[in-house]
This record gives structure tokens, C-alpha cells and sequence, in this order.
């Protein structure tokens, strides 16, 4: 699901049950967090990601993390600041018989509370087994 | 003149290591380091990215795949 022209093109996003439920069902049902996630879910299922919209995710963040080769969108998918956009998904990129696509890894708030893991953190934990400095 | 108050408050005890998944309310967690000596809980991560990727059909991209693929992506180095 891929078109040639960077401003263009897009790419297929797959959403496993269980990493949406570990990483969005988490929240309370009517959390902000889990408000903002569901209200994307069915717009990046049937849309795909465009490539301007992401970022790619820092090979040593400030807080420890690893993230070298996932990508990131923040949350809500919009072109306003990203000081407006409190959430997060962390996409992993993949290649499958059917192409190129973005699955799902973390979801979460990007500057938690003291004592909250960030979707950095937990994407971190999914990719090398453990919370940084662990 | 202050009232004092108390609280009956029960311990239950739990049998855990760093690792152990925990169900409290029908939500899972995960029992790991809080860093000073002791444990806490988070909210589980039982799927590993290899295993996401798996259940997709998939396998991760390299990193030169990934910048054939997609280009130089910004990064705001945040995390």
C-alpha cells in the first residue's frame, strides 16, 4: 500500500488485538488517552500512515530509551503543535508477501507524570525485552 | 481536641518475582524493578516486536531497508 512521492505516499498500518489491547485498552474507557487512540484507529487501518506525518523515533533518547528503526506519529494525527498532541504511537516498520506497513507496538503519553512509564519506555521494554536502565 | 482515625486496611501478601504477570480487576501487569530495591507493577507487555511482526506475517525492516525504503525521516529526538 504504497505510492511513489514522498508528500504522497502512504503506508499500510496493521493493528494487532493484542498490542491495542495491552497498549490502548490499558486506560479507562473513556480516558483521554484511549479516546485519542480509538478516534485514529479506524482512520490508520483504512488510510494507512503518510510518511509526512512521522517521525522517526531517536537511536538514544533523553530518558534512556533505544529506538533506533521504530517510527512515531503523535496523537491526535493533526498538523497542529506538538505541544497540543499529549499522545503517542510507536510503529515498528515491517515487510510482509503483502508489502511494506507499520505495525503497532506502543501507545501512551509522551511526558507522563512522575512514576509513569512513556510510550518511549514501553516501546523500549517491547523492542529489547526491559525498561531502560534495567 | 483531634479525633484520631484509624484504618483497618488488609495485606495480601503475593508471591512475585521481577517477571511475573499479576491480574488485579481483569487487568494485567507485569511485576519489575522500581530501581531503588524493590518492585512494581506496569501495566503488561507480553508481545515482543519480533512476535507482533510474526503474528502480521512479517518480519521487521533493517535499518538500510528501512532508509531505502522510506528515506530520511525528521526525528525531533525526543524518544
Amino acid at each position: 500500500m504504497t505510492t511513489p512521492g514522498r508528500g504522497e505516499r502512504r503506508v499500510a498500518v496493521r493493528i494487532g488485538p493484542g498490542a491495542w489491547e495491552e497498549e490502548v485498552e490499558r486506560f479507562d474507557d473513556r480516558s483521554r488517552p484511549r479516546t485519542a487512540a480509538e478516534r485514529e484507529r479506524r482512520r490508520l487501518e483504512r488510510e494507512g500512515l503518510s510518511l509526512t506525518d512521522l517521525e522517526r523515533c531517536a537511536e538514544l533518547g533523553p530518558d534512556g530509551t533505544r529506538l533506533a528503526d521504530l517510527v512515531k506519529v503523535y496523537v491526535p494525527i493533526s498538523h497542529a503543535p506538538p505541544s497540543e498532541r499529549p499522545f503517542g504511537f510507536v510503529f515498528s516498520p515491517g515487510s510482509s508477501e503483502q508489502g511494506l506497513y507499520f505495525a503497532l507496538v506502543a501507545f501512551g503519553e509522551r511526558h507522563p507524570r512522575p512514576g509513569v512509564r512513556s510510550v518511549y519506555e514501553r516501546a523500549h521494554r517491547r523492542l529489547h525485552g526491559r525498561y531502560p536502565a534495567q | 481536641m483531634l479525633a484520631s482515625v484509624e484504618m483497618a486496611v488488609g495485606v495480601t501478601t503475593l508471591d512475585v518475582k521481577i517477571g511475573d504477570l499479576v491480574e488485579i480487576g481483569a487487568r494485567r501487569y507485569e511485576v519489575v524493578s522500581d530501581k531503588v530495591g524493590g518492585v512494581t507493577l506496569e501495566p503488561a507487555i507480553t508481545r515482543t516486536v519480533a512476535e507482533i511482526h510474526a503474528e502480521h506475517g512479517g518480519h521487521p525492516l533493517s535499518s538500510e531497508k528501512l532508509k531505502e525504503l522510506l528515506g530520511d525521516l525528521p526525528s525531533d529526538g525526543e524518544g
